[in-house]
């Protein structure tokens, strides 16, 4: 076995695959770690939608009277946080990936690409747990879930890539500029008001509708949320044209990962 | 004739400006994306943003070349900052070289320090698993090892302690133990003993002999001349990021007393007491 280093040898899809076990290396630290010296555990995982789905139901529904298509509120907001909770902390995790890690960067070899993936998949268990809680919530409101939920994971897999897609951009911009870690909750936040999380899409006027699909996540998160609760149809052509975006990003993103590693590998 | 583990041909290591250069705001660089020419004719002399990539830098390598035969243990001294940290991160594949190229027969193992890997919040069980699976060793090799690790750490006692409860000696302690049982061919071995007591440092220098009976190649950093006496046959000296003397132990050792710029007077081997300044356990990740 004969190793050339070089000034090229940039890591590839080669090692990548030749150390994805520590995906799960990296993904089982993170759960280890992350609710250690709390009182709740994992319970949080379940209290924040919970929690958020109430403010919500109360302001939204309450005080603004926005209308929930043919599920009840409270169901209906639950739904679309589920997902879009997943992916906005997805985001974050891997946006931040690289610059937490730095320590570990720079003194043993990991390909840096697996940093960003395992930061977005750590987030799973937690929305799995958060899923299992909600089935009970919806059986509450007389919601009862269908074989159709299994038409949650399309959308499922699809919110993965583009999490990870934003990631792969976001990690390395943040490595060499440290604005990204203020930018990207104020980001976030403005993302939350362009998704149909609180409120139907069909409260969007119909002139704007093409528009407002642009957002990628938004289709993501109206067909997750449809999946689950069993409420309508998903338009096919939908479906394709995000995995059509989806793919494409989440490409460019690994482009410009590797670009930038070649390029900014000593900046962390 | 001994086969050559390690074969490095004009290594050379550039960083592109000094480090707190080095992050210019986006401000600066989106100017730079969208309006060069405004920029440079603003500037004429060129300040540091408008002159093209690549950016002039600072060699902390140049013209490092150096073989090591396998089965050798390889002793590397020099001053803070003469690129010894750099050389291994090189040879561990955590940082390119800019210029030239090093060939390496066998798995590399490196541990550069004695806490990276490590999470404050976990056990020292599950951090040996932890820093086990990053360092190479797969998840049967380690739970046959498991045992030996933590013996050889003698951390019995604790090792269901979270990690942030450790004294750095500790860590390193362990951090070594995983290190010297990692079964590869080629193991890197910066200075990380410094924080571990007399006993451990003793203990992890008949480990590492044994290693070498074993047929390891072993690359170990150390201001500790006695170590790198009683351990290793040949030694390199780094100064200002070039091999200055390669050759066998005690006239490296000579020559590296001839060029430190530490006093005359003072004896090195009392670097050993005064410990390190190591971190135990990097930021953590905060989550």
């Amino acid at each position: 076995m004969i190793g050339v280093l070089t000034r090229r040898r940039a890591f590839g899809l080669a090692d990548f695959w030749e150390h994805r076990h520590l995906v799960y290396v990296f993904v089982w630290r993170d759960l280890r770690a992350r609710y250690k010296q709390t009182l709740l555990g994992a319970m949080w995982a379940v209290l924040q939608p919970l929690l958020t789905m109430a403010v919500f139901t109360f302001v939204f529904r309450r005080l603004a009277r926005i209308p929930s298509e043919n599920v009840s509120y409270p169901v209906f907001v639950l739904c679309g946080l589920l997902p879009w909770q997943f992916f906005a902390q997805a985001v974050a995790r891997s946006g931040n990936s690289l610059v937490s890690e730095r320590y570990l960067l720079t003194r043993v070899f990991v390909p840096r690409v697996i940093v960003p993936v395992s930061a977005v998949l750590s987030g799973l268990p937690d929305l799995g747990v958060a899923l299992g809680a909600s089935f009970g919530i919806m059986l509450f409101y007389g919601v009862v879930p269908r074989l159709a939920v299994l038409m949650a994971l399309p959308f499922l897999l699809l919110m993965i890539g583009l999490a990870l897609a934003v990631g792969l951009f976001l990690s390395p911009l943040n490595a060499r500029f440290r604005d990204v870690s203020y930018l990207v909750p104020f980001l976030i936040q403005l993302w939350f008001f362009i998704t149909p999380v609180a409120y139907p899409t069909s409260l969007v006027p119909e002139k704007w509708r093409s528009f407002y699909f642009v957002n990628p996540i938004a289709p993501i998160v109206e067909g997750f949320r449809s999946a689950l609760t069993g409420s309508g149809p998903i338009p096919p052509s939908r479906i394709i044209a995000s995995a059509v975006s989806v793919s494409g990003s989440l490409l460019a993103g690994f482009l410009y990962f590797h670009w930038s590693e070649e390029r900014f590998a000593d900046v962390v | 004739m001994n086969r050559v583990a390690i074969h490095a041909v004009d290594l050379g290591k550039r960083y592109a400006v000094e480090p707190q250069k080095l992050r210019m705001d986006l401000r600066e660089s989106l100017a730079q994306a969208f309006w060069p020419r405004l920029r440079a004719s603003a500037s004429p002399q060129g300040t540091l943003s408008t002159r093209p990539w690549p950016r002039p830098g600072r060699w902390v390598l140049r013209h490092v070349h150096f073989d090591v035969e396998a089965g050798d243990i390889l002793g590397i001294l020099g001053d803070n900052g003469c690129g010894k940290t750099t050389l291994l991160r090189i040879l561990a594949r955590i940082s390119q070289p800019t210029e030239g190229h090093a060939e390496i027969r066998g798995r590399v193992r490196a541990l550069l320090d004695g806490g990276a890997g490590f999470h404050a919040e976990l056990t020292g069980r599950e951090n040996v698993f932890l820093l086990a699976s990053l360092l190479g060793m797969t998840r049967s090799q380690n739970e046959r090892k498991f045992e030996a690790i933590v013996a050889f750490a003698e951390l019995e006692p604790s090792i269901d302690t979270p990690l942030k409860y450790y004294s750095s000696g500790m860590c390193v302690r362990l951090a070594f133990a995983i290190a010297a049982h990692l079964d590869t061919e080629i193991l890197l071995i910066d200075e990380v003993l410094a924080a571990a007591d007399g006993n451990y440092q003793k203990k992890s220098l008949e480990k590492m002999i044994a290693l070498h009976a074993e047929g390891q190649t072993v690359l170990f950093v150390s201001h500790d001349l006695d170590y790198v006496r009683e351990l290793c046959q040949h030694a390199i000296v780094l100064s200002e990021g070039q091999v200055a003397f390669s050759g066998p132990t005690p006239e490296a050792m000579d020559y590296y007393r001839s060029i430190s710029r530490q006093h005359p007077g003072q004896e090195l081997s009392n670097w050993r007491s005064q410990g390190s300044a190591i971190p135990c356990v990097g930021p953590s990740s905060g989550r």
